[in-house]
Order: C-alpha cells, then structure tokens, then sequence
C-alpha cells in the first residue's frame, strides 16, 4: 500500500468539512455585517435625519401668558375700586382687540381720574392704564400725584411690601417721561397726556 | 464543526457591532452636514430652507399663542414686548423668514425677544449645532451692539437690524394700553433668506 492510501477515502471528508467550515463562518459573518449595517443606518436616520423635527423653540421664547397679570382678575380689580367709590362700564374706543372695563372716580369735580383694564377673552388682566387730568381752572397736576401714586398698589393687594416699592417708584417719577421693571411688572410714567401705564414685564 | 459554528457567531458578532457603529457613525456625519438652501419646489430663482418647513415655525408659534394668519404672518403682543414673524413661503417650503420685535428702547430687549431671535438664527441648521450655535452667537452679538449688520451663514443671508430704525417696519409700535399715546421706540429686527441662484 502506497503511503496515504490510507487516507484517500478520508481526504474529501475533510475538504468537504473545511469547506462547509468556512461557509458557516462566512455566512454568519456576511449575516453579522449585514444586520449591523441595516441596523447602523436605520437607527441614525430615525435619530437624525433631515425631516425629523428642526431646531425646537426654547421655553423662554415669547408667549401669550407673559401678557397676564398673574394671579389677578379683572373682576379682582374692579371689586377693589368699586368699594373705593369707581363706578366701572366697558370701554368703548379702544385700539386694543380685547374687552377693557373703564373705572372712573366721579367723586373728584375738579380731575378726570380713571382706569382702564385691559382684559384677556378668560378675565385676567393684562394692562392697567391710569389717567388723570384737571377739569377746572383751580386744579393743578399734581393735584393727580396721590391718584397716579396709588395705581400700582392694585397688583398687590395681598403684599403691601412689594406694593410700596412700586408706588414709590410712581410717586417719586410722577410727571416724568420714564419706565421700569419692577418685580416683574412693567411701568410706564408720561406726563402729557399724564398717565401711568401697568403690564406684565414679559 | 463545532468549532466552525462557534468562531462564525463570534466573528458574526463582531462584524455585526463594528458594521452597525460604523454605519451608524458613517449616516450620522452625513445628515450633520449643513441643510444649505435648496431649490423651491415651485422652481424659480428662490431658493429656500433645506430642512425647514411652515409648519416647523408655524405651529410652535401657535402652541405658544401667537395668531397666525394665512401669509403665514404671526403676531404677539404680550407684556411690554411686540413680536410678529413673517415667512415668505412656497409650498411648504420656505424662502426666508423675519423676526420683528418692539420693546421699551430705554429698557433694551427682554430675555424673551432675545430667545426669539436666537431661535429663528438657528433654525435652518436644526441638524448642525456648531452653526446652529454660530449663527446664534453672532446674532445676539448684533442685537446687543444694537447695529445694523449682514451676514452669509453656510449659503443663508443673515441681516439684523438693531439700530431701532423703525423704517419700513408693519408692526405696531403702539403700547397696549395706553391707546397709542404711548410708544415703544425699541425695535429689532432678524431677517434669513435661502438666497437665489
């Protein structure tokens, strides 16, 4: 017997299991990198592709609830100047697209004093405008000074703190042309025509 | 045979993970790369956003309570602060945007028009943050100077107007309030355009 005769029947066994060895381990491989790149491409474009949502807004960008006084009403403020002798009607020519109510103080002769509230659609307010002018050859401006002086004071009718920090900020400016943020509220002081104008800082 | 099966899944595996992050990483620096303008869908000389859409803008804007009207053009006035944005659209599609805002010149801008400046100079590039956070920078960096400038940002035109110049400007400078007797004299303005060919 010639050497490796022995072997001739074992031989293509073998090449045969070398064969199938190397398919398995092929196929798995193709199998592993085809799964992996599908996968790969997939998760990228759902986490990121053009299309998904574009740069969100951040919470501080302007919204519609920055215009409300928080915490206080229309109503709130009409019940306060109703006991304080205001009788109050809806304002009629007003450039702003909301309902306002018009308080007026008619127990003064000689100064046109009123309020205007500026309402949202749900009844919180959102500004708070106060006028007042003399009437009568007597009166002086500063006639209006107290008036003008207390109008802050109705944002707070639960803190008489942050009150007076505002009202002094009016009383001191009364007659200026100025502004200021005050605790988040937004104050407007003009002499002519004399008004003080009351909003959310925003 | 065994051992065949045993070292393909261990190879399999790998080349699974390596494939997979590959791919992953591969996809990624693609669709981070700038959205430049595009041709609008309707044709013409426009170009507009590569990845932003009408309602990208219009619908956040809505949810936050500003009332937009068909153009789409959308306003708020809230507080001491106007805003109004306009976008120039095709389609869905769109070919530049404005951002307007009022406010008290002798206070300077709020947070809140800042943000909505910010957000605006960043929008067309939601998928690049390096230039999202470029064009952000250089915006305020404007606003705050209170200048006049231009500038081309990955093929976007860029303007600001910080100067308070209210020339030529739609939106209201009355406050709320006061029956126009008092006016906000603070006013700027960011305008983005996809350019034309």
């Amino acid at each position: 017997m010639e050497p490796g005769a022995a072997a001739g029947p074992g031989a293509p066994t073998i090449g045969r299991r070398t064969l199938s060895s190397a398919l398995v381990v092929l196929s798995l491989v193709t199998y592993g990198l085809v799964v992996g790149t599908v996968g790969g491409v997939v998760t990228a474009r759902l986490t990121g592709y053009p299309g998904s949502p574009v740069v969100a807004p951040a919470d501080d960008v302007p919204r519609a609830s920055d215009g409300v006084f928080k915490g206080v009403t229309g109503l709130g403020i009409e019940r306060t100047l109703t006991k304080a002798g205001y009788s109050c009607e809806a304002a009629g020519a007003s450039i702003a697209p909301r309902p306002s109510r018009l308080c007026r103080d008619g127990r003064t002769a000689d100064y046109d004093i009123s309020l205007t509230v500026a309402l949202r659609a749900d009844g919180m307010a959102t500004s708070l405008t106060g006028r007042c002018r003399p009437t009568s050859s007597t009166a002086t401006l500063d006639g209006c000074s107290a008036f003008i002086g207390s109008v802050p004071g109705l944002l707070y009718s639960t803190n008489a703190t942050r009150a007076r920090a505002a009202q002094d900020w009016a009383t001191q400016n009364f007659g200026a042309d100025t502004s200021t943020v005050i605790d988040g509220i937004y104050y407007v002081m003009q002499l002519e025509p004399l008004l003080i104008v009351c909003m959310p800082a925003a | 045979m065994k051992r065949a099966l045993l070292t393909g899944t261990v190879t399999g595996i790998v080349a699974l993970i390596a494939s997979g992050v590959a791919s992953f990483w591969l996809v990624s620096q693609l669709i981070a790369l700038p959205v430049a303008p595009r041709t609008c869908p309707s044709g013409g000389a426009e170009r507009c956003f590569g990845s932003v859409v009408v309602d990208d803008v219009v619908k956040p804007l809505r949810a936050r309570g500003f009332v937009c009207n068909d153009f789409p053009t959308c306003d708020l006035s809230a507080g001491g602060g106007a805003y109004r944005v306009h976008l120039v659209s095709a389609g869905d599609a769109v070919s530049s945007y404005s951002v307007e805002a009022r406010f008290d010149q002798a206070l300077g801008p709020s947070q809140r028009a800042l943000d909505l400046l910010s957000w605006f100079a960043a929008l067309p590039f939601g998928h690049d943050p390096a230039t999202a956070s470029a064009a952000r920078s250089w915006t305020l960096r404007q606003a705050r100077a209170r200048v006049y400038a231009l500038a081309t940002i990955n093929g976007y035109g860029y303007e600001v107007e910080g100067r308070g110049d209210q020339a030529g400007s739609s939106l209201l400078d009355c406050l709320p309030g006061s029956d126009c007797t008092v006016t906000f004299h603070g006013y700027l303005r960011l305008s983005v355009h996809g350019g034309s060919r």
